[in-house]
């Protein structure tokens, strides 16, 4: 970074999780999907993205070097720091906050992003960048598109929600890294632990949160249906692809 | 016995082809009979009516019998909303079925749903009265005023995204709908918002992310990715 300090916009990628749920014993986040990790599909995504100026990965233990590896296989040269991931989203995002502690300014901008979400856009991206600059954060959010049921027991339901009051919240967030260390400071001290993903954090401190355009493409992979769903989807992006290109 | 009741009646106006969704052609054949062959192989499934968009009832008995889709009995004239649809099939069915028997209503555009989830419906229907597919969500969700900012957080294990088949006795279903008749319960969009409507719980059955709702062209081209997929194409 130059003498002149410019607010920069870091990726923090949270790649802790074990993968417990496809009982696979390769991390979710590392399994190859046409020769190629997950995780390497999204940081591609920031990687090519002319609005993130680094990107900071909190990884599942003795999975650094590995990372490592096929990042620089792939020219991800835009990742800086490997740090320990979590037990949860709150653990991992945490960990690298305070690793960016002393390199980032209180105003620059962290974009969170799951690991597993590798559909992620440039557009889904670069909105929630700005969403962060003009509000102090941004959330890619979607509509609910099916109908919603209230349940207590998991097993029945009743309409208890209108699915027009509710948004649901994806990955990537983006807030003030100021703003998101503060939270996960005063979440520890709460004794708040379990959160999955900052935004809840932010809601408990009072903070007003902004949405931002995400997209129903943007999937998370937990399971291993989810990863045909990602072939698919990979499969339909590339032939948009080349159709634009005869 | 046990009826699958496909709603092929709707008309969307956001799909942006003159081909209704339900009947788009993907790899030469339209979506609807995807599903149908479906519930031609499941072993469960004794019988098949559709609920047709007016003016395409030829074009699927016509595909109906070239794919050897023997179980389709009855091809009917669709309602406006999925309600009514509901209600004009299961009022056809008592005239030829009986209140036992079980009705198993699904989507023509959900053609990638599996056995599975067929027959968990058919068995939440036996063992609990109804059996209606429904996911847990991935996302976090937040509650909205504005669709801008978020104010409230809701733990993704607080409520179900719903989904078909859905699954009932033909005579419970048949009451229900009396009921919300006299009650001015009228146009939802599904059985099971009608059903929660009058008060009752809904018994959910397994479902999928995998269950895919066609509702663009987008979807179109997703869901010929997973059938390669499905086939060992890709």
């Amino acid at each position: 970074m130059g003498e002149e300090w410019m607010d920069v916009n870091i990726a923090l990628i949270l790649a802790g999780g074990s993968g417990s749920r496809t009982e696979q014993s390769v991390p979710k986040q590392f399994i190859s999907i046409y020769e190629k990790p997950i995780i390497i599909y999204t940081l591609e995504a920031f990687q090519h993205h002319p609005g993130v100026d680094g990107i900071i990965v909190s990884c599942i233990d003795g999975w650094h070097d590995v990372l490592r590896s096929y990042a620089v296989a792939d020219g991800i040269d835009k990742l800086r720091w490997i740090v320990d991931g979590g037990d949860n989203g709150q653990s991992s995002a945490r960990n690298a906050l305070l690793a960016l502690e002393g390199v980032c300014e209180d105003d620059d901008i962290v974009i969170i992003h799951d690991a597993v979400r590798p559909m992620v856009t440039g557009e889904i991206i670069a909105d929630c960048i700005e969403k962060a600059q003009e509000y102090g954060s941004g959330l890619s959010a979607v509509r609910c598109q099916e109908t919603i049921m209230r349940t207590e027991d998991g097993k029945c339901g009743h309409v208890g929600i209108d699915r027009n009051d509710i948004m649901r919240v994806q990955t990537p967030q983006a807030y003030k890294f100021g703003n998101a260390l503060r939270a996960h400071r005063e979440a520890l001290k709460r004794g708040i632990t379990n959160a999955v993903y900052t935004n809840t954090l932010m809601m408990e401190l009072g903070e007003e949160l902004h949405f931002s355009c995400g997209s129903n493409k943007n999937i998370k992979i937990t399971t291993l249906e989810d990863i045909d769903i990602f072939k698919a989807l990979y499969i339909t992006k590339r032939d948009a692809w080349l159709k634009k290109n005869v | 016995m046990n009826i699958a009741l496909l709603l092929a009646a709707g008309i969307d106006p956001t799909f942006r082809m003159d081909i209704p969704k339900q009947f788009v052609n993907v790899y030469n054949r339209p979506v609807i009979v995807y599903t149908m062959e479906i519930f031609q192989n499941h072993p469960e499934i004794d019988a098949m009516m559709v609920a047709c968009l007016k003016g395409w009832e030829n074009m699927v008995a016509a595909y109906a019998k070239q794919f050897g889709i023997t179980k389709l009995k009855w091809v009917i004239e669709g309602g406006g909303t999925g309600q009514e649809t509901s209600k004009i099939a299961t009022d056809r069915l008592m005239e030829s079925c009986s209140a036992d028997d079980i009705i198993v209503i699904h989507d023509a555009i959900r053609p990638m749903v599996s056995d599975d989830i067929i027959s968990d419906s058919i068995y939440t229907c036996r063992k609990m009265g109804m059996g209606v597919s429904a996911v847990t969500s991935m996302d976090n969700v937040m509650m909205t005023d504005d669709g801008m900012t978020g104010r409230l957080s809701i733990s993704r294990y607080a409520f179900r995204r719903i989904q078909t088949p859905q699954t009932f006795w033909l005579g419970d279903l048949k009451k229900a709908h009396e009921e919300a008749l006299e009650k001015g319960i009228m146009s939802e969009n599904d059985t099971n918002n009608m059903i929660s409507r009058l008060g009752r719980n809904v018994n959910f059955s397994k479902g999928s992310d995998l269950n895919l709702k066609i509702n663009t062209v987008e979807d179109v081209a997703m869901f010929k990715a997973l059938y390669a997929m499905k086939n060992g194409d890709i």
